[in-house]
């Protein structure tokens, strides 16, 4: 339901953020205090230097990038062990054969 | 500035004169005062002070034109609501009801509330629920009126009192015991007041200037953006997207899986009442009036009175401690709200449907269920003019519908 102290109380947060808008697109900045309960990006926390806030905060899209790069190094993973596995059953086969070359 | 406002300060002052510690509390007593129907419950172990704060606060106000009933004793309907005048009833056939002192007086206390009987606990909720007693089919309309009642919630009760009358009390405020420096200063003041703290309180503000204050504080302003800070710290207390008010199922079962487990609704088994809005909104008027501003860290800090009597929690054990962790959490929630414009953007959406903002706004609402409630009226309106099909809405997104 609509109410009137209620769009005023919208109007009144909206009338402290500067935007920019251009036609139908709206942008802003985005402030980042550095306070004790401030946030950073968490692109900022991981390839920047500068002291982070208590708070890491992502976005979805960042969110779901890491997740895919999680998934990805984890099949990644599970392949290397295969192969390593493989490899050194090789190897173990190749160092038996040579031993038993060697005793007979 | 009102000229009122030395009174509410000479009351602290001589207060704080006969009465050492829990300043917190004590400013959130104060502030509770400056209303009208102003209902207060001290609640403190044995010997804390609390019967004494309550005579205190009695005095100061009301000089000796009070009452106090003892839930300790044994209380009876005429006492606090009324008695028949026989001598009406024996010459003239006419029920007369005399009134008891207790309905009339402005002043009035009950002392261990939690030992109260149930016939006279259903009393006195009528009285604070409708302003008005009935006895022997009449009415007496109570006018203005300051309560303060006091209870130890570890001593052993006759009647356990319902919840729906604690949620009649605007603050709860808990007493600490003394600390050594503090005991010593006890000391002092007891020699210095021949050991009579409350015998020696002045009447400080009459009954005129009380209402006058009170007028004044009714009609101070708040500013809007402290209104819908109150309105969504009480909403963040009360929402659940999976209908807990009307649920039979017990928390934490009700939250499992649920989006939402890490903000405080998981930890409140039953929500605060609207009474906590409109209480908390009295307490922001009146520390503006008396301090001249009142800011979003204040009104956090007397939500704590406000809240903990209204609401049981997930773990009951210290309730305290509790209330206090989760105020923090919504102080960060209110930060992380700030941070995310989300208001801006629902206000955007308000004037106009745009798509990349509504967007936005489903995503910000997949992180807040306070803004999700005002995004599924809006998305509502949306379906009804054709602008976005059912399927898009964050409901069906949420799985809530």
């Amino acid at each position: 339901m609509e109410s009137r102290s209620f769009r005023k109380f919208l109007e009144e947060k909206s009338a402290k953020i500067k935007v920019e808008r251009q036609g139908q697109r709206i942008s802003w900045d985005e402030e980042v205090k550095k306070d004790k309960h401030s946030f950073t990006g968490f692109l900022e926390f991981a390839y920047s230097n500068r002291a982070s806030g208590d708070y890491i905060y992502l976005d979805r899209s960042t969110a779901f990038d890491i997740v895919d790069r999680i998934n990805w190094m984890e099949t990644r993973i599970k392949r290397l062990t295969i192969r390593l596995k493989i490899l050194l059953l090789l190897l173990i086969a190749s160092l038996l054969a040579a031993v038993w070359g060697w005793l007979t | 500035m009102s000229s009122k406002r030395p009174l509410v300060e000479k009351l602290r002052e001589e207060l704080s004169r006969r009465f050492i510690g829990n300043d917190e509390a004590l400013s959130a007593l104060l502030l509770n005062l400056l209303h009208r129907k102003s209902t207060t419950l001290i609640r403190a172990p044995r010997g804390t002070g609390k019967s004494t704060l309550m005579l205190l606060i009695l005095k100061g106000l009301f000089g000796d034109d009070f009452v106090v009933i003892s839930g300790a004793s044994e209380v009876k309907r005429g006492e606090v609501v009324g008695r028949l005048h026989i001598p009406s009833l024996e010459k003239r056939g006419v029920e007369k009801v005399l009134w008891a002192k207790f309905v009339q007086a402005q002043g009035k206390g009950i002392d261990e509330v939690n030992r109260l009987n149930p016939y006279t606990t259903a009393n006195v909720y009528h009285l604070m629920q409708f302003g008005e007693v009935w006895a022997y089919g009449q009415k007496y309309t109570v006018e203005d009126y300051t309560l303060l009642a006091t209870e130890n919630p570890s001593d052993a009760t006759t009647f356990v009192q319902p919840p729906p009358f604690y949620d009649r009390f605007d603050i709860t405020i808990y007493l600490n015991s003394l600390t050594v420096s503090q005991k010593f200063a006890l000391q002092e003041l007891n020699n210095n007041y021949g050991h009579d703290l409350v015998r020696s309180m002045p009447q400080v503000i009459g009954t005129e200037d009380l209402m006058e204050i009170r007028r004044e504080v009714e009609e101070t302003d708040v500013e809007p953006e402290f209104i819908g800070f109150i309105n969504t710290l009480i909403r963040d207390f009360q929402v659940c997207v999976r209908g807990k008010e009307h649920s039979n199922v017990p928390l934490p079962v009700l939250c499992e899986g649920c989006h939402f487990t890490r903000f405080v609704c998981s930890r409140v088994k039953e929500p605060p009442s609207e009474r906590a809005t409109l209480i908390l909104l009295q307490l922001a008027k009146a520390k503006k009036w008396l301090e001249g501003k009142v800011e979003e860290n204040d009104i956090v800090e007397m939500a704590k009175w406000v809240l903990i009597h209204r609401m049981s929690f997930l773990n009951p054990e210290k309730p305290l401690k509790e209330i206090g962790e989760l105020l923090e959490r919504e102080k960060e929630r209110m930060f992380e709200r700030e941070s995310r414009k989300q208001w801006f953007i629902l206000n955007e959406l308000y004037s106009n449907f745009s798509p990349g903002l509504y967007r936005t706004a489903k995503e910000i609402a997949a992180e807040d269920n306070v803004f999700a409630e005002e995004l599924f009226f809006l998305e509502e309106k949306w379906v009804k003019e054709g602008k976005i099909s059912r399927e898009e809405t964050l409901k069906v997104g949420l799985g809530i519908e």
